[in-house]
Parts: C-alpha cells; structure tokens; sequence
C-alpha cells in the first residue's frame, strides 16, 4: 500500500505544487494589500454597513474582518478562494483514483496485483489525504513568513484552528468524491454529480441566509459548516462542524471502501 | 492435479447471459485455448478468474483457492496479460517494473525479458508502439515466473514475427510447466499451441476437447468431381452437409461415419475425389 501511496504523491507532485504555489501567490497577494485596506477600515466599515445584513451573512463577511489580517485573510482567501482550489485540487484526483483508472483501463494492472481492493482503495485514499495534509499545512502556514515581511502580527492559534477546520472540509470534499469514483467507471459522471451536489449546497447556504422563511435550509449546507470568519477572527468552530464533517468524512469513505470491493470492474 | 476448476459458473449483465453455466477444469502444465468468437463470454470468464467481475453463481477454484475469497493469495502465483495493454502513459517500462517489484515484494526477471523481447525500459508506455506495448504487458505478465498465466487474446494485432515469438515464448513456458489460460479467435494460434481447447458459444461450453481429439471428430471435407450427371439429393443424408456446388461436383461436409456417403459416391462415374480432415477452422464453425 505504501508503494501505492508513494507512487501516486510522486505522479502528483507537478499538480500539487501548483496548487499549493496558486495558493501561495494569491495569500501574498492579499497581505500585501492588507496594509492599504486597514488605512481605510473606517471608510470601508461604513460603507459595508450600508450593505443588507443577509447578504453580508450569505458570503461570509464580517464587519471586524478589516481590522485584523486574520479577518481580512478569512474573507479574501479562506472564504471563497481556498474551498475552490482545495475541490478542485481533490476532486481533479478522487475522480481519476478509481473511476479514472477504469475509465483509461489501467485498474487491471493494479487488480491482476497480489493487493485486495479494499488495500487499493485505501492507498488511493490515504494518498489524497496526504495531498490534503500538504495542501493545507503549506497554504495555510504560509501566512506566517509571509506576514512578517509586512511587520504584521497573527495570532498562531486561530491559525492551527482554522485549518482544523480547513481539513476537516476538504476531507469531507474528497471523501465525498472517492465515494462517486468507487461508484461510477468515468471521470466526467464523478466531476459532474461532485459539482452539482456543492454548487446546490453552495445555493442553498446563500438562499438560507437571503431569506428568513427558508433559514433552515443552511443546515443542508457544508459551506455553513464550514466558517473561516468564526475560527479566524473568533478562534471558534461550532462542534457541529465537527460533527457534521466527521460524520460525513467516516460514513461516504466507508461506503466507497464497500462499493469498490464489492463491485464489478469491467474496463 | 487441477490448477483451475470452474462449476457452473454464470454471470449475467441484466439481461444479457454474458456466461451461463460453464463447467471447465484446466491442469497442471496444460495450455488451455478458450476459443469464442466476439462477444462469446471469453473475457467475461477471464475477468471473473481474476475477480474483476463478481460471478452470480457458481465456483472458481485456482490453486484448489477460492476465486474471490482467496483472490490476493492467488494473484500471487497468477500472471495476466489483456490484448489490449494499458498502463500508465507517463511510466517508462522501468517504472512499471520497479512497481510491481514494490507491490508483490519480490524481485523479477522482467528486465531480462524485456531484453529478450528487444523492449527499451526507458521509454514512456505512452511513447511506446502497440507491438511494444503488448511486449511490455508480456514481460510484466511473465516478470514474476507465474505458476498460471492468463492471457485474454495475447496475439490481437500484433504483427506474424511477434505472434511468432510469443508462441515460441509460451511452448517454452510449457515445457517448464506453467499452466496456461488463453482466451482467442485465432484458430491457427490455438491449434499451434494450446493442447486442449474449450469453444464458448453465446455464454455457454460447448465443447470441451483436445486438439487431437477434436481434429479426430471423424469430421471430413469431400470434394467430389463427377464424370457425368449427378443428382444433388442423392447426399441430401443426415450427418452430410453440402457445403458448394462446383460446376461438375461438391464439396460436402461430413460427420461420423464416411461410409453412406462413400457408397452413395460408388453409384456414380468419379472423375476426381479429395477427402481430408476437417481443419480446427471448420470444425469450430461446426459449433456456429
């Protein structure tokens, strides 16, 4: 299984630092205007109180985000941006880590293998857990050297907080996504129900946050769960978020675990 | 000793009967050709040896191991080539090798094989021409000395001098006792190598023989030129099968017994008068 692990992180590598080098860019980016943003906090914040409150509750901005990097960085970056890569980065993988594999037929040289399925699966598994880990620690942990060429400050445990929470998000993302590969023998079925399924939880947190009547449906969202503003800025995560996120990370890498071993594999 | 035993043996997908109650047993040493047209249930079998496919009924036992229970046990001692090679677009030969070498922790002679089968390791599989492709999936298939070799039509596409070589590869491996599994519709390659053969028709065996035994089938092809006026419906019997006419004869098709039709032959002026076995070709397509 190691050798497995070994293989994919080493065929990955390319994919990976590009990911972590995007992510790397665009944080720099952020604190380099940092400084410029906070001069004109005052003006800013009045501006934003003008805003509907719905609409600053739908895209996750927090009125205290300007004054601090940590605030600013949790609505500019971790927000929006990182959720894209980090699905894009794990679901580009999960989708081609079993479904790919029947899809181009290169499955049958792994399953003619003396390796069970269930070794397979796992391999393939703890590989986008590891590109995960290292997704994380780099784009999150960046900040630190980069905010010192600034003179800027962070608080280092909303920070290990934060990405906490960022892992638990994304792992939840690509489990989510190795259960349709297990599920399904094409890339495109994996990237197409993927996205269908967060773009509809994507809708339903906003709809939830623009509508009063329909507030609940926040509930049917990862991206409700998922809060950079509330770890970042209030070094706080709900144990909801653990809850939810855990349970969905335990129970779809199961299924995909069973699905796969149980299932017919005709390339 | 029996290395593979397969009893009553179906998979269907929906509807389909892709494999309906096949019974085999292949032995020690022995190379097996399981012989179909397209779509006969060939690779369906193949992919249910190897697990691949989940069987809805019945029972495989390789090495005297169950199919699926046992299947990493068994891949173990278990080489696999498919006709249509695909790995990895971006690994050299090496690469693949070195894997493997990793995933079943043993070293391998592919590296002498592959020089055997004048294979550059260092190129890309993506690089690689189909010939040299279906080298590779040979030498990975071959790499780990295997005690059961199953090879779904190892010869498709691949130019007479390869066919030839992979041939020469598999008596060899023959001689030192593998045991072969080999699926084809290429009548010539089965007949050359394998020595016993199972013909599948639409899911189901119909016929399970040697090579010699089915060419023994007292199957015969006469073709017959007669001096005069003959009478068609005179060989209309029923083991004959009247398979052309010619402008002053035919070629009839006969089972079992010659000697009705010999005698049939004795009423009538001959002017020439070929009678051979019947070849492993017209004898498969008995079956069709």
């Amino acid at each position: 299984m190691w050798t497995l692990i070994w293989r994919t992180i080493k065929d990955r590598r390319i994919i990976i630092s590009v990911y972590v080098a995007a992510s790397i860019a665009l944080l720099w980016m952020y604190v380099a205007f940092f400084p410029a943003i906070k001069d004109q906090s005052a003006n800013l914040e009045q501006l934003l109180q003008s805003y509907p409150e719905s609409m600053m509750k739908a895209f996750n901005f927090d009125i205290k985000s300007l004054n601090t990097l940590e605030g600013f960085i949790a609505t500019e970056q971790f927000s929006f941006v990182w959720p894209l890569l980090v699905i894009f980065m794990l679901l580009g993988y999960s989708g081609s880590a079993i479904a790919g594999e029947i899809e181009k037929g290169t499955i049958e040289i792994l399953l003619s293998q003396p390796l069970s399925r269930l070794k397979l699966y796992f391999g393939r598994y703890l590989s986008g857990l590891l590109m995960l880990v290292l997704f994380t620690i780099f784009s999150i942990f960046a900040i630190f050297p980069i905010a010192s060429l600034y003179d800027i400050s962070l608080k280092t445990s909303h920070f290990l907080n934060f990405s906490i929470l960022a892992f638990l998000f994304g792992l939840s993302i690509f489990s989510i996504g190795m259960f349709l590969s297990s599920v399904f023998s094409d890339r495109g079925k994996v990237f197409f129900i993927a996205g269908l399924f967060l773009v509809l939880m994507y809708v339903l947190n906003i709809i939830a946050a623009i509508r009063e009547s329909l507030t609940d449906l926040k509930y049917a969202s990862f991206f409700f769960y998922f809060n950079p503003s509330l770890a970042l800025i209030y070094n706080k995560i709900d144990d909801y978020s653990y809850v939810v996120f855990l349970s969905v990370i335990v129970v779809f890498t199961l299924l995909g675990a069973i699905i796969f071993s149980k299932r017919d594999i005709a390339v | 000793m029996n290395i593979l035993e397969i009893q009553n043996l179906k998979k269907y997908f929906d509807k389909i009967r892709a494999v309906d109650d096949i019974f085999l047993n292949v032995e020690k040493g022995e190379i097996f050709g399981f012989l179909g047209p397209n779509g006969a249930g060939k690779t369906t079998t193949i992919r249910c040896l190897l697990n691949f496919l989940k069987p809805d009924s019945g029972v495989i036992k390789i090495f005297g191991l169950d199919s699926q229970k046992d299947s990493t046990q068994i891949k173990e001692k278990v080489g696999y080539l498919s006709g249509d090679v695909k790995l990895y677009d971006s690994w050299t030969a090496n690469d693949h090798i070195s894997f493997l070498e990793s995933i079943r922790k043993k070293k391998s002679i592919c590296q002498n094989l592959a020089k055997k089968l004048n294979l550059n390791p260092q190129i890309k599989f993506k690089a690689l021409s189909s010939g040299n492709r279906q080298k590779l999936g040979l030498v990975l298939a071959l790499g780990f000395e295997p005690e059961l070799l199953i090879m779904d039509e190892p010869t498709l596409g691949l130019d007479p001098l390869l066919q030839n070589r992979i041939y020469i590869i598999l008596e060899d491996l023959r001689k030192r006792g593998t045991t072969i599994f080999l699926s084809s519709h290429n009548l010539a390659e089965v007949d050359r190598i394998c020595d016993r053969v199972g013909i599948i028709k639409d899911g189901k065996l119909v016929a399970t023989e040697s090579i010699q035994g089915l060419k023994e089938k007292r199957m015969h092809v006469v073709e017959v030129q007669f001096s005069g006026i003959f009478n068609k419906a005179d060989f209309y019997l029923d083991n004959l099968e009247i398979r052309q006419e010619l402008p002053d004869g035919l070629i009839i098709g006969a089972r079992g017994d010659i000697n009705p039709l010999i005698r049939r032959l004795g009423q009538y002026n001959l002017k020439d008068l070929k009678i051979s076995h019947a070849t492993l070709e017209e004898i498969f397509l008995e079956y069709y």
